[in-house]
C-alpha cells in the first residue's frame, strides 16, 4: 500500500512540476465556465468572438478554443485558451458568435450569452448611428473611425439591422443564444464560414500508410516512381 | 604513399598521447591513493591479485570511454589538434577521477582500496569500484557531448555538468538500500561476489537514466536542470512499469524460501544468481526506461501555442 501511495505521489509531483515550470501553461490561459472570462479579459469595450474549437491529445484530450479579441481603443488580437471539456462541448456550435462582451468598466455591463459578433458596439453613439432602410427598418453604420469594424467583427458585406439587434437583446434576456434571423451566425452560418472558417489547428497532415511503408523500404539511391 | 605514411605517423603519434594520458594515471592513483606508492612502481602480476586487475582495468577501460569522445580536428594542423585534445582531456581526465574519488567516499566510505584490494583481495570490492568507473566515464563521456555541441564556453560547462550529475547520483547511491534487500557493507566484509553484481547492475542503470536525463540541449542553465530533474522523475515513474512487467512476463520469483527464517538466511547469504537477478534485472528496466524518456519525440503531436 505504502508503495502505491509513494508511487501516485511521485506521479502528482512530476505532473506538479511539469505545470508549474514549462512555459507553455504558465502563459495559457484557462476558460472552466462563462464566469472565467471578466477575470481573463479586463478591456472595454470589447468582443470576444469565438473564431474555432479543436481538441489535442491521444486518450486524455485537451480542450482549446481559439478567441477574437476585438476592443474599441486597439488593435484586435487573436487568442487560443484551455477550456474545461464541458464549456467546450457547449460552446462547439458557437462559432463565430461572441461570447463574451463588456461595455464599460462596471462588471455588470457584461454578457455571456452567445449572440452575434459586434452586438456590444450597436446602438453605442460613440461608435456609429442607425440609417434608415427603404423596409421600414434601420441599418447600423460605424463612424469613421471604426469603419473597419465590419471586417474585423467578420459582417463582411452583411447589414446589421435594428430589429436583428432587438431580437438579440430579446435573446440575451431570455439567456439563450440567438444565430441571426436565418441562422448566419454560429457553426455552419453562412457569415461564419465566410469569415471564421474552421482553421483546423488539430488536424495533423494525413500520410497515406502504403506510402510511407513504400518510403521505409525503398532502398536509398532509387526512386518510387521508376 | 607518403601521405598514407604521413597519416599513419599521426596516428601513432595520436596514440602515444593517448597512452600518455593513462600514464599519467599512475600518478594521479598514487595521490588518490597515498598508500600505494610501492605496489603502483614494482612489478604488477595480474595472476596474483585479480582484485587489482579488475580495479585497475576500470579505470583504465573509463579513461578510454572518456578519450574515445574527443574529436582531432587536423585542418587547422597538428599543433592546435592535440592543444584542443589536451585542454579537454586534461579537464576531464581531473573532473573523472575527482567522481571516482567522490562516488568512492560516499558508497565505500568504510573501506580502504589499501585494506581491501592489496591486502584482502577482494574481488566485490574490486567489481564494484569497476561498476563505478564505466558508470561515470559513460557519464562524463555524455557531459562533455552536451558541453560540446551545445555551449561555446565548453570547459566552465563541463564543470558545471560535472558539479550537477555529481549531486544526482551522491543522492542515488544513497537509494541501494531502497532497491535490494542486501545488506551492503556487512556482505561486502564477507567479499560476497553477489552483492557486487546487484550494486554493479544497480550503479550502472542508475547512470544510465542520468545520462539520458542530461543529455539534452543546454539554452538557459535555470531550464536545463529543471528538465533535467523532470526526466529523472520521470524515470522513476516508469521504471517499476518496466520492473513488473518482466517479473510478471517471465514470472520471476524473487525468492526460493518458504518461511521467514529461510528468507532471512538467503538475504544474509545471497547465491550468485541471486545477486545476477538483482543487478540484470534493475540494468535492464533502467535501459528500457531511457528508452521511454531520451527517446520519445512528440513533435507536433501536440500542437504548441
Amino acid at each position: 500500500m505504502s508503495k502505491i501511495s509513494l508511487y501516485i505521489f511521485l506521479i502528482i509531483v512530476y505532473l506538479g512540476m511539469s505545470r508549474t515550470f514549462s512555459p507553455q501553461f504558465q502563459a495559457q490561459f484557462y476558460i472552466k465556465n462563462e464566469s472565467s472570462y471578466a477575470q481573463i479579459f479586463k478591456e472595454q469595450p470589447m468582443s470576444l468572438i469565438l473564431m474555432d474549437s479543436f481538441k489535442t491529445g491521444f486518450i486524455i484530450k485537451s480542450y482549446f478554443q481559439k478567441y477574437l479579441k476585438v476592443y474599441a481603443f486597439g488593435p484586435s488580437e487573436e487568442i487560443i485558451v484551455k477550456a474545461s471539456k464541458e464549456f467546450w462541448k457547449n460552446n462547439f456550435r458557437n462559432r463565430g458568435m461572441s461570447l463574451f462582451r463588456r461595455s464599460d468598466a462596471n462588471n455588470n455591463n457584461i454578457g455571456t450569452t452567445a449572440l452575434p459578433p459586434g452586438i456590444v458596439f450597436m446602438n453605442n453613439p460613440s461608435f456609429g448611428s442607425w440609417r434608415g432602410m427603404p423596409s421600414d427598418d434601420y441599418e447600423w453604420y460605424f463612424h469613421r473611425a471604426y469603419r473597419n469594424f465590419p471586417k474585423v467583427l467578420g459582417w463582411g458585406k452583411y447589414q446589421m439591422t435594428r430589429s436583428l439587434y432587438l431580437e438579440a437583446l430579446k435573446f440575451e434576456k431570455k439567456g439563450e443564444p440567438y444565430y441571426g434571423p436565418h441562422r448566419e451566425f454560429g457553426e455552419h452560418g453562412v457569415i461564419t464560414e465566410k469569415s471564421f472558417p474552421k482553421s483546423n489547428l488539430d488536424q495533423r497532415i494525413k500520410v497515406d500508410f502504403w506510402e510511407h511503408l513504400k518510403k521505409v523500404l525503398q532502398i536509398k539511391g532509387t526512386s518510387t516512381n521508376e | 604513399m607518403n601521405e598514407l605514411l604521413d597519416k599513419l605517423l599521426i596516428r601513432v603519434l595520436l596514440a602515444f598521447f593517448i597512452c600518455l594520458g593513462i600514464y599519467l594515471y599512475k600518478y594521479a592513483h598514487l595521490i588518490l591513493y597515498p598508500g600505494t606508492k610501492n605496489q603502483m612502481f614494482k612489478k604488477f602480476y595480474p595472476m596474483k591479485n585479480s582484485a587489482d586487475t579488475i580495479f585497475l582495468f576500470g579505470r583504465i577501460l573509463g579513461i578510454g570511454m572518456i578519450f574515445s569522445q574527443f574529436y582531432f580536428f587536423m585542418s587547422d594542423g597538428v599543433f592546435l589538434a592535440l592543444f584542443d585534445f589536451i585542454l579537454a582531456s586534461t579537464i576531464s581526465l581531473i573532473l573523472y577521477l575527482g567522481s571516482l574519488y567522490i562516488v568512492d567516499s560516499i558508497v565505500l566510505y568504510s573501506f580502504e582500496y589499501h585494506d581491501e584490494v592489496i591486502k584482502r583481495e577482494n574481488l566485490s570490492y574490486s567489481i564494484i569500484c569497476f561498476a563505478h568507473a564505466i558508470g561515470l566515464a559513460h557519464l562524463m563521456k555524455t557531459s562533455v557531448t552536451v558541453a560540446r555541441d551545445n555551449v561555446n564556453h565548453v570547459p566552465i560547462y563541463l564543470i558545471f555538468l560535472w558539479l550537477f550529475t555529481m549531486v544526482i547520483i551522491g543522492f542515488a547511491t544513497k537509494t541501494y538500500p531502497l532497491i535490494s534487500k542486501f545488506q551492503f557493507n556487512k556482505l561486502l566484509v564477507q567479499k560476497s561476489i553477489s552483492l557486487s553484481l546487484s550494486y554493479s547492475g544497480f550503479f550502472l542503470g542508475i547512470c544510465l537514466i542520468i545520462t539520458s536525463s542530461i543529455n539534452h540541449q543546454v539554452i538557459d542553465i535555470k531550464e536545463y536542470v529543471i528538465h533535467t530533474c523532470l526526466q529523472i522523475l520521470l524515470s522513476l515513474i516508469i521504471l517499476p512499469i518496466f520492473r513488473k512487467g518482466l517479473i510478471l512476463v517471465f514470472s520471476f520469483q524473487e525468492s526460493m524460501a518458504t518461511n521467514e527464517i529461510d528468507e532471512v538466511k538467503e538475504i544474509e547469504n545471497p547465491t550468485i544468481g541471486h545477486g545476477i537477478y538483482e543487478g540484470i534485472l534493475f540494468l535492464t528496466c533502467c535501459y528500457l526506461t531511457s528508452v521511454i524518456t531520451g527517446q520519445l519525440y512528440f513533435g507536433t503531436f501536440y500542437p504548441r501555442f
